[in-house]
């Protein structure tokens, strides 16, 4: 049975003044579905809709149609109580781990707070050898860290910790948005790592949200590309970053710079000018950039097509 | 032939917190030519102090940072300026005309209730005497021509403009009185990777077509593979490594630089990376001899006492390390 699966999933925004409405669609009928003790990764740029997904998913948005299923039962629409309940079993891990935590704060106190509030331990014995065995997991010191304030920690050390706090509660489900483009690139690899770690001994599966291609790859078992609200390519990590289908998976995968003087790019890109212009787009929302446009992607909307085990949401592969 | 050269520069942030003293030494000794045609790359993780240097070069420093020792030289029309010895008003001058700079939130540097066209004006005007409004619009106009930019941006207000739109008509805005020289503080790095690629393109078109300098400052490896020519690796305020690209990814000497290119993964392999051991020292609170030497698996005793020199060891491939002095790296 899958762990999680998101079917149709939409959000619609509106901005604009009451005389001039743009209705952006930030999430479009977006369907996928995570293993347990798997690594799925939703790549994509910035305004693609990755963080609504995951904001959703975690309960901070409510969703303007689709459905969310936890182990087979339906959970977005639940009651504060059953949400609390769910809240032990999906996690999540932000951006910024300096902002996770407020900085008059200490540290220690949120790991206190998380286990009584969700009612993991009732001394604080209990909770100390509960933090003890998660600060563990992710490589750090009780000692260390204890009685401490959030500007004593460095930007890696700080995210391991919020990690740890993340998984007081024995989640199955992190969601990790975006948890290392603020750690500093020489510790970038040690989190990554733990990712991977925590999915192969403790069995958690980990959602994974970023623009980097590059860790995407290294770590995930299967990637989702999105772009403007849609997910136009999803499929194992192997296949859909090494050899991609979609034009647009395509054109960003070609643009990650390789640390290798040799690949150095060659042709000139095209970016749009405008971003709200392709949201508002008719058909393939990719149409006004693509290299291979014809005129039935200006009108019609692509279904998904089936290549190698890849799905792709484009008209080339019919 | 050199451009802008920096001899034994320190320049610290001298801090007085309650009539305790704190010394910050952002940039310790640091030694670099610029040469002229070139894409000078500058590599290190935030708080190594890449920023500072930066200021130092632009002469563009406030308190609480200070120019402790050293020079910063610039080669103007075959004459060389001891910036620092200059008044600020000869400082002046060479600002923006001989050296410009592109920093890193273009949302702070344009003028947000000012159309992009009326910030050119007022930006060409503050520099170039004796022009009329028309002959104004019209320089910034052929400017972004020339860049290969649409024109109507100039009609433009900057919220209405995509971050990576932004962050080119910011470059446009420092390059459109011709500098020799133009440093880019993470011009990238908010961006996303199609975009990041169209600004790392138009860089290099214009250092391409004016022959001048670009010193680029980014921690992505990515970027510095893909564009720069000369790349030093900065570590806790101090210049650890330099080289050609080429010869520093094939061939990196120090154990950091090592941690930094062998870290980073790669398309078709999965292989287990790691980074580095702990984490960087606040500049503040430097260990003694090697700044690296609490994180590095191969120090030894005298990296715990001495603070190893760059020299270079061939190739014009400059290494601060004793490992690779003493021949054990």
């Amino acid at each position: 049975m899958n762990l999680l699966e998101v079917r149709n999933l939409s959000k619609i925004y509106h901005i604009g003044s009451i005389f001039s409405r743009i209705k952006i669609v930030a999430v479009d009928k977006v369907s996928f579905e995570i293993k347990e003790a798997e690594i799925f990764t939703l790549a994509g740029e910035s305004g693609c809709g990755k963080t609504t997904t995951a904001k959703i998913i975690l309960g901070f948005e409510e969703p303007t149609s689709g459905e969310i299923h936890y182990r087979g039962r339906r959970v977005d629409n639940l009651n504060h109580k059953d949400r609390r309940e769910l809240l032990r079993q999906i996690q999540a891990v932000f951006q910024n781990p300096f902002s996770t935590f407020n900085p008059l704060r200490k540290v220690d106190s949120y790991f206190y707070d998380t286990i009584f509030n969700l009612g993991l331990a009732d001394t604080r014995e209990k909770a100390v050898e509960i933090i003890k065995e998660k600060l563990a997991a992710v490589g750090i010191a009780f000692e260390e860290f204890s009685e401490k304030y959030p500007s004593e920690f460095s930007g890696g050390q700080l995210q391991r910790i919020s990690i740890a706090r993340a998984l007081l509660s024995n989640p199955s489900l992190l969601v990790a948005d975006e948890p290392v483009s603020m750690v500093d690139a020489s510790l970038r690899m040690s989190i990554v790592n733990l990712f991977k770690d925590l999915k192969e001994k403790y069995g958690v599966s980990v959602l994974y949200i970023t623009h980097d291609l590059t860790t995407a790859y290294y770590v995930s078992d299967r990637v989702a590309i999105m772009f403007r609200g849609n997910i136009v390519e999803i499929g194992p990590a192997e296949k859909v970053l090494t050899s991609p289908k979609h034009p647009y998976t395509q054109l960003l995968r070609d643009s990650v710079p390789e640390a290798d003087p040799k690949k150095r790019w060659k042709e000139v890109v095209k970016l749009a000018d405008v971003e709200h212009e392709e949201y508002l787009r008719q058909g393939c929302k990719f149409a006004g950039r693509c290299p291979k446009v014809m005129d039935v992607c200006k009108k019609e909307v692509p279904p998904y097509f089936d290549v190698d085990g890849v799905k792709v949401m484009c008209f080339l592969y019919r | 032939m050199e451009v802008v050269k920096t001899e034994s520069l320190k320049s610290y942030y001298i801090l007085d917190i309650y009539g305790k003293k704190r010394v910050i030494k952002a940039v310790d000794e640091v030694d670099l030519t610029f040469e002229e045609n070139q894409i000078y790359g500058i590599a290190g993780e935030s708080g190594c102090g890449k920023s500072t240097l930066l200021k130092a070069l632009f002469a563009a420093i406030e308190p609480p940072q200070r120019i402790v020792g050293g020079k910063v030289l610039y080669y103007v029309d075959g004459k060389s300026y001891d910036v620092y010895s200059l008044s600020e008003e000869e400082r002046r001058k060479f600002r923006w005309n001989f050296i410009s700079y592109v920093p890193q939130g273009s949302m702070s540097v344009l003028n947000p209730v000012l159309k992009i066209k009326d910030s050119f004006k007022d930006f060409i005007e503050s520099h170039v005497k004796g022009k009329t409004k028309k002959e104004l619009y019209e320089i910034a106009k052929q400017h972004i021509e020339k860049l290969g930019l649409p024109l109507k941006i100039l009609n433009a207000y900057p919220h209405q403009l995509s971050g990576g739109m932004r962050q080119r008509v910011t470059i446009a805005l420092a390059t459109v009185l011709s500098p020799k020289v133009i440093i880019a503080d993470e011009p990238t790095t908010a961006l996303d990777v199609v975009t990041q690629r169209g600004v790392i393109q138009l860089l290099k078109e214009i250092q391409q077509a004016s022959k001048n300098t670009i010193i680029l400052v980014t921690h992505d490896m990515g970027v510095h593979a893909n564009i720069s020519d000369k790349i030093a690796i900065m570590y806790a305020g101090k210049i650890i490594e330099e080289a050609k690209t080429e010869e520093i990814f094939d061939n990196p000497m120090h154990p950091y630089t090592k941690y930094l290119i062998h870290s980073l993964p790669k398309f078709g392999d999965k292989e287990r990376r790691e980074s580095a051991p702990g984490s960087p020292p606040s500049l503040a609170d430097l260990p003694p001899g090697c700044a690296f030497h609490p994180r590095c698996p191969y120090a030894f005793d005298r990296c715990k006492r001495e603070v190893p020199v760059l020299k270079d060891y061939g190739r014009a491939h400059r290494v601060a390390c004793w490992l690779v002095e003493e021949g054990r790296g």
